[in-house]
């Protein structure tokens, strides 16, 4: 027996060059059933399309006078939800572009480390490119920053007014290291193979540390937004210090802070990750000599690699950030756990699951001809196994708690028998063991060994990684929405409302995140690629990677 | 023992310890400090 192209098929058991395509047909299925099913079904019956607005509507009749808008409402032409829209995809799309900087400056470090200690060519010449890339866009995430903070203005203008003013010293802390941030990862490709290896690790360590502590400085307003340091907010004597010092200590160094703070580096990493592997996958598609298909090949796995490290760490402390927000800011809590914007969660595990899942199948089709030949079937079963087995965390995991009600305990819902939230927690420690375990059986059983097969990547494995590279993109605007929409309808919370009361609802309805989603990644993604083309290196003929 | 071996030892060691803090902050959190299901 042949196929249409006159080979023989391989027999049962035996190595697929192409890869086993039903997987990932399996993978976007389950994707677009669970984004179809979230839509039709889930959000309408958890009351997801009512607004935060009318629901909390009670609790705004008690806003501060202070803190309403003094000024006419700004339009901008797109309906009810316009501002918040504009806000949204602004902001998104800019933590896109920041999270190559809060992600990737540790990524580089790495391969700067791997360079110098392991003398492979490769970790230089995708570290330079890595340098690169970041130095050409980081005017566009500045670019984006600026605009949503001019958009701050112009449509929250109260809430603008009092933020900047209480958050001055941290925001000024954040402009200055935006010139730190850029002169050492500018200084860094420059200097590249010019100056000592020393040099080399400071400056990458500079270029870490300073986007940390950058990112620090704006999560103190962030954070703030969520959990305030007071019940309201009280000025005081004009000077350097416009209310008290304890008192802006306790805005500042808000409860949400340091979760926020490192449930981002963690998300970050893991973005910058899964982007590594996509670009990596079109790179490979993009190229037709052997070095740049081996060298591409090695580069997405080591994205992947990096992508699940970064998810495997962020549900601890994601559960730490969903304790502080239970504990300081329960109503909040109530919002995306219990309330009209639980759908969000669901979204965003359903990813993360996927996100395994996606891995699993990666390492199942990427290594599958090497432990073939290595006679390693033990390890082949173990990674089907735990596809199979994240598959099933991940079912467990998209279960809505209720239905039929906005408020988990309103009287009439129907209680989901497997949506406890034991049962997911549970689910959610599988999933990290999982990516664990494959991130050891990867590094430390096969390592060593992987070096024979780059280049021979299947086609299987080729998607999985691009799925992997959108997933993992995806997940981290959703989780930029999870927080806004927690936050619903106050800017800050129980304190400064979303101008407009009734008439300008909050936060931005589901199927109009949906489209600012699409173009906030397609966006991204366009600039990521054409980037990248003039951005990477490519080895040449006679090299060996 | 070579010091390659060591090292790989030492990993998988350092996985084990973060499965174990992983049980730990799950317990802890999931189902000590947040709110029972029911």
């Amino acid at each position: 027996m042949t196929t249409q192209t006159g080979k023989t098929p391989p027999a049962p058991g035996e190595y697929d060059p192409h890869g086993d395509i039903k997987k990932i047909v399996g993978i976007l299925a389950a994707l677009a059933i669970f984004i179809i099913i979230l839509y039709a079904y889930i959000i309408p019956l958890q009351g997801g399309f009512v607004s935060s607005t009318s629901i909390r509507s009670e609790d705004l009749l008690g806003a501060d006078p202070r803190f309403e808008e003094q000024l006419p409402i700004q339009e901008v032409d797109l309906g009810a939800s316009g501002r918040s829209i504009f806000i949204a995809f602004v902001m998104l799309t800019h933590i896109l572009f920041a999270n190559l900087h809060l992600g990737g400056a540790w990524i580089l470090l790495s391969l700067i480390i791997l360079y110098f200690i392991s003398s492979k060519e490769r970790y230089g010449h995708l570290g330079r490119s890595m340098a690169l890339f970041n130095v050409i866009l980081f005017s566009a995430g500045a670019t984006f920053a600026a605009a949503g903070v001019l958009f701050f203005i112009s449509l929250y203008p109260t809430f603008a007014t009092q933020g900047f003013h209480i958050y001055w010293w941290p925001l000024l802390v954040e402009a200055i290291l935006f010139g730190i941030e850029i002169l050492f990862v500018y200084t860094l490709w420059f200097a590249w193979g010019k100056v000592s290896a020393a040099w080399h690790i400071f400056l990458g360590i500079g270029y870490a540390l300073s986007i940390y502590f950058q990112t620090f400085a704006i999560d103190t307003f962030v954070s703030g937004m969520l959990t305030p340091g007071a019940a309201t907010i009280t000025w005081g004597e004009p000077g350097l210090l416009g209310m008290p010092w304890v008192d802006y200590l306790q805005w500042w160094f808000n409860p949400t802070l340091w979760p926020l703070q490192f449930h981002r580096v963690a998300a970050a990493i893991s973005f910058f990750g899964f982007l590594i592997a996509f670009l990596a996958m079109l790179h490979f598609r993009d190229r037709t000599d052997p070095p740049s298909k081996k060298y591409w090949d090695w580069a997405g796995s080591f994205g992947i690699l990096w992508g699940l490290a970064g998810l495997v760490i962020q549900p601890l402390l994601g559960i730490w950030y969903m304790y502080s927000i239970f504990a300081h800011q329960n109503q909040a809590f109530a919002n995306i756990m219990t309330g009209p914007r639980a759908w969000e969660m669901l979204m965003m595990i359903g990813f993360l699951s996927l996100l395994v899942v996606t891995a699993s199948v990666y390492f199942i089709e990427r290594r599958e001809h090497l432990l073939v030949k290595l006679g390693r079937h033990d390890i082949r079963n173990v990674f089907r196994a735990f596809a199979i087995v994240a598959g099933v965390a991940g079912f467990i995991l998209v279960q809505p708690a209720w239905l039929g009600g906005i408020m988990q305990f309103d009287p009439g819902t129907w209680a989901n028998p497997l949506g406890l939230m034991y049962y997911k927690h549970i689910a959610i420690l599988v999933l990290i063991v999982i990516g664990t375990l494959i991130i050891g059986i990867d590094l430390l059983v096969l390592r060593g060994r992987r070096d024979e097969e780059w280049g021979n990547l299947s086609r299987a494995s080729w998607a999985a990684a691009l799925i992997a590279g959108v997933l993992g993109s995806w997940i981290v605007i959703v989780m930029g929405y999870v927080r806004e929409s927690a936050r619903s309808p106050w800017l800050f919370y129980k304190i400064v409302p979303v101008p407009g009361g009734q008439t300008y609802p909050t936060p931005v309805p589901p199927h109009q995140i949906f489209v600012v989603w699409m173009f906030a990644l397609g966006l991204a993604f366009a600039v990521f690629w054409f980037t990248s083309r003039v951005t990477s290196y490519h080895p040449e003929q006679e090299e060996k990677v | 023992m070579t010091r390659e071996r060591a090292l790989t030892y030492a990993m998988w060691v350092v996985i084990a310890i973060y499965i174990g803090i992983a049980i730990y902050v799950f317990w802890y959190f999931g189902f000590t400090k947040l709110p029972s299901p029911i």
